[in-house]
């Protein structure tokens, strides 16, 4: 009988792990606790609520930190005749001051460097911001 | 006299549970999800209803955790009303379900059988399946309260003493059903063999 008793517990435990290995077992399993126990989620913690909020999120990073591209009004102004000339006055202060640089006839300007080139210099010890858009060629 | 002595490993969590933590509940139903299924099963030898059982088992437990008082271990506890739960409901499928054939005389007239063992051989291997069906077959012509007795001692692994007390009966009333199920399962599964001679 104990060699019965053997087989019986053996076909038993192989016919109740078969049962047990079914996918729909687990299935069953994960719907019931996510309908009936799961933590419920703060409404914004829901991706129809969270995504669109990081979007926008990005959007206001991309507009207040990072610098604004150069609108298509500053391109058109730079996308003049190549007449272009230092022929200029810088406002500085409220004040008008004379470059006192000689007129100089600018045919062709092109960049190394991309599109744009900013940088600082001392101006009659006034620290000026000197941009640089090259709307034409980049080399 | 409690199940598994010693600190109750679940303590922590049903605590939580009681205080209104439902997460904390669906880790122990993710815990003893199996557990249920299994003993469900057992009794009731259907996915679908083993599936439901399960499911009214946690849901009852989830609503009556509060009074749990920690007396016994939650494990024994959700045992206990497993089991009554998955015998309600196979009453229910069945209600003429009795357990007179228990019975000691029925017991002794019951011949002792002898099974062959049915691993697969070169020649046999493709009456696997058939065999499979056979003892589905066999296990479905028990009564709900012997497939209890059977699966917690052979899938759960359980002690008569355990049984005993989680069915609330004499550690003698578990061996005999034990005892019958196992002969009654052997008797079956030998008439099937008989009846289909040669496909074991």
């Amino acid at each position: 009988m104990e060699r019965d008793d053997k087989l019986i517990h053996k076909l038993y435990r192989d016919s109740m792990r078969r049962e047990m290995a079914r996918p729909e077992v687990r299935a069953a399993k994960k719907a019931f606790i996510r309908n009936y126990f799961e933590e419920v989620k703060p409404f914004y913690h829901r991706p129809a609520v969270m995504v669109p909020s990081l979007a926008l999120l990005g959007v206001l990073i991309l507009i207040f930190v990072f610098p604004r591209p150069l609108g298509e009004r500053t391109m058109r102004v730079t996308e003049g005749p190549p007449a272009l000339t230092t022929d200029a006055y810088l406002e500085v202060l409220d004040r008008t001051v004379d470059t006192g640089v000689p007129s100089v006839q600018v045919k062709r300007i092109t960049s190394h460097v991309g599109p744009t080139m900013v940088y600082q210099k001392l101006y009659h010890d006034v620290p000026i911001t000197i941009v640089w858009v090259f709307p034409g060629e980049v080399l | 006299m409690a199940l598994f002595p010693g600190k109750d490993p679940d303590r922590g969590l049903v605590q939580r549970a009681q205080s209104g933590d439902k997460a904390a509940f669906g880790k122990l139903v993710n815990r003893y999800y199996e557990m249920v299924y299994a003993l469900s099963y057992g009794v009731l030898h259907s996915a679908e209803p083993a599936r439901d059982v399960t499911q009214d088992v946690f849901l009852k437990v989830y609503h009556e955790i509060v009074k749990f008082q920690g007396k016994s271990k939650f494990k024994t506890w959700l045992y206990r009303v497993t089991v009554n739960t998955a015998l309600d409901a196979a009453r229910k499928i069945k209600p003429a379900t009795s357990l007179d054939m228990t019975d000691a005389s029925v017991e002794e007239n019951v011949k002792p059988v002898v099974l062959e063992d049915p691993s697969p051989g070169p020649r046999d291997r493709a009456s696997g399946e058939e065999l499979k069906d056979m003892l589905k077959r066999a296990i479905g012509e028990l009564s709900p309260e012997h497939r209890a007795v059977l699966t917690m001692r052979e899938w759960q692994q359980m002690s008569y003493e355990e049984i005993a007390e989680t069915l609330d009966l004499e550690m003698g009333t578990v061996m005999s059903r034990l005892h019958y199920a196992r002969k009654k399962l052997a008797e079956i599964l030998k008439q099937k063999k008989g009846f289909e001679k040669g496909s074991f």
